[in-house]
């Protein structure tokens, strides 16, 4: 987080500005890159993760940890695909329009439970997640356990047409930048502040005139209208969705993208852990059936080893440099 | 509705409860203890029931010999998986939800790949019915309420009376001032941990007559698990019981009466109780985890 | 030990940075090895290998591919060709599923596939098939399969028509049975089929009294037997119920709550799974399609299957067939079309039809005019049918491939031929 304040004060060192630039414009040029269509789903894909860990993240930044996030996305996502198919809205209305319905039912909901401190808060979200995927499965107008199917693609804006994976990809990057943004500017006002000091210490918060309540509420519901955005966009490019999607375990394994990028980095966290969760099994796809425990064990290592994330590599790098550097120096000052 | 089948709905839903409360104790003990949240204790239900079918049909030993054995192997395989996983997290609840993923996937996996394809069955130890009045009951369903009455029995005597209990009810209440008391806080997360893992296995023991073994069951159990946990509280071991009861008896009643929406009961009723109790039935308010 | 930690630091993270490699085409999963004068032809196929019949299906597949590349019996326009089959992990979940099919259509670029056994998984990867028009053989049971707007995916398992005949056995073996209840989970599939069977049976003049539904992952059977029970059918059907286990528990339930009426199921058990959890007198009288390779005179094809996979793994009784007729048909449809280009093959096969074999005998392509599909998409085929006496499943009857056809186009409705 420092670092972040550090390099958007008006401190900049030119290092840096280069390195966001060359990073901004492979960014940009990805499309480019990357030349087959299954490497650019899987940056969509790895984008979608990415905006869901975010939107733990920004939950886990005022003390709560939530394992009901897959609930909102599928919210968002069943929301979108059905305005555009029952109600023949366009898509570019659907998507803000599904943000904002996911967004009022996690009010709705949010009043209820964000309440309840903690371990309870945990619970809730994990029964409001199997409740919501049970739903969604034995409602028949929702399709039932088969899902939507035949979603259709975004309406094309002039000549812009969704049809190539290229025109998807800058979309989401234009929403993952969106929430970035957002979620940056909230970070750095005073409801982050208040949101890092109820994970700190929520009783002195509360001393301090915070009211837990209403602070964690808004974060509650942000996060939630987060995911609910990707969700539509989800809805539009997959094309169908299903209930077991948007699983519990979805829910736990978007835990693990914040965990594994460092909690304490609520925006290069997310994405980190995201990066490695979504690519590393399809990168796996060598050991056929014994992929699963190659993850399971590349996840164990990385929890075990690095416990702070791999964002916390650089400080412990920086102190096992400094630890090395001293035994050296002890070493040459016997001679 | 006949009496007869309402008593016949009730032990059903005893046994399968009791059986559910075999492995959230299991679960809440780890948590409260060592405070793990074990995403992988379905696995070791599962591997319970697996070294049970290994030692029972392919070594043909006695059902209860293999039974205890299969226990203890559960025991040894969880304290190694802590001081080889756990140990160098504990305390952070998040990193071991993340590690126990990790291991579950593993675990499944590897038991898919290693135990083979073919779903196992074992022939019950328990033949026949047993007739009271006029209702008849398959007398392996109260063979498993007997054994899990006893186990649990067993599991309070261990935590009310013996000096381990007393240190792992120490350990739970505040690890430091345990620690203080010179109470060797690891090696009581290590045998929590066995102890925890061990139920799980024992459970998987006992029900592999009655239902079938498989690479997955340990998944669908977990669920089953967690919402035990949700009814009855995170840390009581009493509302383990009750929660336990409660999941059993809701499906057992649920599914004659609803058949597949039974899930969307258990769900309602879970639902009524958190927003009287929150915590569960018999959950604290803990504010920080 | 911080010495150590650090080098397991520095060990991750290479690890990390080595496994791009997986992108690169060399670590692809192939089975056949090719050899010169021979092309080599490129074949994906997906298979949920959480589960056992993922990787049963994949077990057989690689007996057959290689016994198939090494008789070298596919000669295209005069050039000869191996087949390729690359398998990846779907999970049965649609975000694994899709993956799956975009890594084979875009990096390894395969025109055909095969063998696709989830709903789930299919329906997923369907726009990206279709839109890449990638011939597709599935094994799925979900009728979206063959909706009427699909061109290059064909249906090539027996799921969705093997009903009607089996009800036409059902008349043989329980002329007097006159209701059933019907005992399914509570899955797509499941209520796909259960819907289904309703219809066929009442179009067979069985009165279904009620349809029961258990979540997909249930052990405890007692109370929806109980219930089953209290309404004394002659007949309980498990439509959509999955071979394993979980069947045999369902029959152990229903005779512990006391039924002892006639039990049909559309789905071939694990006899060796069955047994193990069930007693012969729970099991008794079961009427169930039997496999090809478990009749008295099995076909030539059928023995050369069940000898060639014993002879690598030793043991029969895990296999399944279930999902292979795809495999069959794409080799079928690529010879009848003496060409490569999927579209070519796909169109000739939808408008003219395709018939082939497999282990179980005769397959052909059908019309689905009941589901609005005039095309050639969905399957039909020989089915034989056994009852299970003292805990073995005996022979009972054989239903023709023209008859299951008529059977089908009497419920449904259509000309399917």
């Amino acid at each position: 987080m420092e670092k972040w304040l550090r390099i958007y004060s008006m401190k900049l060192c030119t290092k840096e500005v280069t390195l966001f630039i060359v990073l901004g414009i492979i960014i940009l040029l990805l499309p480019l890159l990357m030349k087959s269509p299954y490497q650019m789903h899987l940056i969509i894909m790895l984008c979608i993760n990415i905006v869901l860990a975010m939107s733990f993240a920004m939950l886990f930044s005022t003390g709560l940890i939530t394992i009901g996030a897959a609930a909102f996305w599928a919210i968002g996502a069943y929301a979108s695909a059905l305005l555009v198919m029952n109600l023949n809205l366009s898509f570019w209305l659907a998507l803000p329009l599904a943000s904002i319905i996911t967004g009022v039912i996690a009010f709705m909901l949010g009043s209820i439970i964000v309440r309840a401190p903690g371990v309870a808060f945990v619970v809730q979200t994990m029964v409001i997640n199997m409740i919501i995927v049970q739903a969604l499965g034995q409602m028949e107008f929702l399709g039932g356990w088969g899902g939507i199917l035949d979603i259709p693609r975004p309406n094309p804006i002039g000549s812009i047409k969704f049809v190539s994976k290229t025109n998807y990809y800058y979309l989401i990057l234009f929403l993952l930048l969106l929430t970035v943004v957002v979620f940056y500017a909230l970070y750095s006002s005073r409801i982050g502040r208040a949101w890092r000091s109820i994970r700190l210490n929520p009783r002195l918060a509360q001393t301090l005139g915070i009211n837990l309540f209403r602070y964690r509420l808004l974060a509650f519901i942000v996060a939630s209208m987060s995911a609910g955005l990707v969700g539509s966009f989800y809805a539009h490019y997959f094309g169908t969705i299903e209930p077991n999607t948007f699983s519990v375990f979805k829910s736990i394994y978007i835990q693990i993208y914040g965990i594994l990028g460092g909690l304490n980095f609520y925006l290069m966290g997310p994405t980190i852990g995201a990066l490695i969760m979504t690519l590393v099994p399809e990168f796996l796809r060598i050991g056929k059936e014994i992929e699963p425990i190659l993850t399971g064990g590349i996840l164990i290592l990385l929890v075990i080893f690095l416990p702070g994330g791999i964002l916390s590599l650089p400080e412990r790098m920086g102190s096992l440099a400094a630890a090395f550097l001293s035994r050296i120096k002890k070493k040459v000052s016997l001679h | 509705m006949t009496l007869d089948l309402f008593i016949q709905l009730l032990v059903n839903g005893f046994a399968t409860g009791m059986v559910y409360v075999l492995i959230a104790s299991g679960l809440i003990l780890v948590l409260g203890v060592a405070r793990i949240f074990n995403f992988a204790h379905g696995e070791f239900y599962m591997l319970g029931a697996y070294t049970t079918f290994g030692l029972c049909q392919v070594l043909r030993v006695n059902f209860f010999i293999s039974i205890i054995s299969a226990t203890l192997v559960v025991a040894l395989f969880a304290a190694i998986c802590y001081r080889l996983v756990f140990h160098h997290i504990r305390g952070n609840l998040l990193l071991c939800a993340a590690a126990s993923m990790g291991l579950s996937m593993m675990f499944e996996r590897g038991a898919l790949l290693g135990f083979g394809t073919q779903e196992r069955g074992l022939p019950s130890a328990f033949f026949g019915v047993v007739a009271i009045g006029n209702v008849t009951m398959p007398v392996e369903k109260m063979a498993v309420i007997l054994l899990c009455v006893a186990i649990m029995l067993g599991l309070y005597y261990l935590l009310m009376k013996t000096k381990l209990g007393k240190a792992m009810r120490a350990v739970k209440l505040d690890t430091e001032v345990a620690a203080l008391q010179g109470i060797n806080t690891m090696r009581v997360y290590a045998l929590s941990m066995a102890v925890g893992c061990s139920l799980a296995g024992l459970a998987g023991g006992i029900i592999a007559p009655l239902f079938s073994i498989t690479p997955g069951m340990g998944h669908a159990m977990l669920l089953k698990c967690f919402m035990v946990l949700i009814v009855g509280g995170l840390e009581s071991m009493l509302g383990g019981v009750v929660g336990g009861l409660v999941i059993g008896m809701t499906l057992s009643f649920g599914y004659y009466f609803l058949g597949g929406l039974s899930e969307i009961l258990l769900f309602i009723i879970i639902g009524v109780i958190l927003v009287f109790k929150p915590g569960g039935l018999f959950g604290e308010m803990v504010e920080d985890i | 030990m911080k010495r150590g930690k650090s080098i397991i630091f520095l060990g991750i993270i290479g690890l990390l940075l080595l496994l791009p490699m997986g992108f690169l085409p060399f670590f692809s999963l192939s089975i056949a090895q090719p050899s010169k004068d021979v092309k080599t032809l490129k074949v994906g196929c997906t298979l949920p290998l959480n589960t056992g019949m993922g990787v049963e299906t994949k077990k057989m597949l690689e007996v057959i591919v290689p016994k198939f590349n090494d008789a070298g019996d596919l000669i295209v326009k005069g050039q000869r060709y191996q087949i390729d089959l690359i398998i990846y992990d779907d999970k049965y979940s649609a975000e694994s599923g899709r993956a799956a099919v975009e890594r084979l259509v875009y990096q390894d670029k395969v025109q055909f596939m095969i063998c696709q056994i989830g709903s789930a998984p299919i329906v997923a990867g369907l726009s990206t098939t279709e839109s890449e028009k990638v011939m597709n053989m599935v094994g799925g049971a979900s009728p979206k399969i063959v909706s009427p707007k699909n061109q290059y995916i064909f249906g090539t398992s027996t799921t969705r028509t093997s009903i009607p005949p089996l009800w036409t056995m059902v008349k043989k073996v329980f002329p007097n049975a006159k209701t059933v209840v019907f005992i399914s989970p509570d899955d797509e599939t499941g209520r796909a089929r259960a819907k289904e069977e309703t219809q066929v049976a009442e179009a067979f003049g069985v009165k279904v009294l009620q349809v029961l539904h258990y979540p997909r992952d249930t052990v405890d059977f007692s109370s929806i037997a109980a219930k089953a029970k209290s309404f004394n059918s002659d007949l309980i059907d498990y439509p959509g119920a999955v071979a394993g286990t979980q069947f045999g528990l369902q029959l152990k339930a229903m005779y512990g709550a006391g039924f002892r009426g006639g039990h049909v199921s559309a789905i071939t058990p694990q006899m060796d799974e069955i047994t193990a959890v069930a007693s012969n007198e729970a099991l008794e009288g079961l009427l169930c399609t039997m496999q090809g390779t478990e009749v008295p005179s099995p076909s030539p094809l059928a023995r050369e299957v069940k000898q060639d996979y014993m002879k690598k793994y030793g043991k029969w009784s895990e296999a399944s067939l279930t999902w292979i007729p795809a495999w069959y048909a794409f080799i079928q449809a690529i010879k009848k079309a003496d060409s490569l280009d999927p579209a070519v093959v796909a169109n000739l096969i939808a408008t003219k039809g395709l018939e082939w074999e497999i282990p179980n005998g005769k397959a052909m392509l059908v019309k689905r005019p009941d589901l609005e599909n005039n095309k050639y998409c969905d399957t039909c085929s020989e089915m034989a049918y056994g009852q299970i006496k003292s805990g073995k499943l005996a022979y009972v009857g054989r239903i023709s491939l023209d008859e299951t056809v008529s059977a089908c186009e009497k419920v449904f409705g259509g000309k399917w031929r």
